[in-house]
């Protein structure tokens, strides 16, 4: 097995590995607050979507980044 | 949906149709089509993920008020697997689609939904509703005793 093979799985693996903890705790949170609160959702939302945003970008361009190399393309 | 909410949406949905006219006709017209076509493909990609997270977001949130009990998500795996569909196009049309352009492009959708969402709920904290006045004076601020 090649390192190049080795750094794309590690890439995809710990990318998706973040968004998943990421998003799962900001969902949880977002979801607390809403049942919590109900008339505070559209609040809720707004700043939950900045956070998942935040959250979720870095770990996208790794899990691009590590299947790109994965076939080559890269590195 | 707040008004925030609402603004920003408007913006996002006004900016991410302009993005796609603007990269669509570059690709038609010029004879940078692998720049233009990346740029199309990761920027199409980038916002479907931002709309999707936004539709299960808003699902999940009135379910939760409706009192159901059905278990709900955010089906992270569908938007990484349209990020994995787009990297196999570009494995599979390397001529047609550059790179770099892509996964440059699969930002735009994130940067522009925290830019847009800041700006319009820093905008509201900023001027109030009621008579436009900053919040944060001294003498106009809710903190302030009306008596004095």
């Amino acid at each position: 097995m090649s390192l190049t093979v080795l750094a794309g799985g590690i890439m995809i693996a710990f990318g998706a590995l973040a968004a998943g903890i990421g998003n799962g705790i900001l969902f949880s949170r977002y979801l607390e607050g809403v049942s919590r609160q109900p008339e505070a959702q559209g609040t809720l939302f707004g700043q939950s979507m900045i956070a998942l945003g935040l959250v979720e970008a870095l770990p996208i361009i790794s899990i691009a980044f590590g299947i790109l190399v994965l076939f080559g393309i890269i590195g | 949906m707040d008004s925030v909410s609402a603004r920003s949406s408007r913006i996002i949905f006004m900016v991410s149709v302009s993005y796609i006219l603007i990269f669509g006709l570059i690709w038609l017209l010029s004879p940078m089509k692998a720049l233009a076509g990346g740029f199309l493909l990761g920027g199409l990609i980038s916002l479907y993920n931002i709309y999707h997270l936004s539709l299960r977001l808003r699902m999940a949130g009135l379910r939760v008020i409706r009192g159901s009990r059905r278990l709900t998500g955010l089906h992270l795996m569908v938007r990484v697997l349209a990020v994995v569909f787009g990297a196999l196009l570009v494995y599979r049309f390397p001529t047609r689609i550059d790179y770099r352009s892509f996964v440059l492009s699969l930002l735009f959708g994130y940067i522009l939904l925290v830019a847009v969402t800041s700006f319009c709920y820093l905008r509201k904290k900023t001027f109030s509703d009621e008579g436009g006045e900053t919040l944060g004076s001294d003498s106009e601020s809710e903190i302030s005793r009306p008596d004095v």
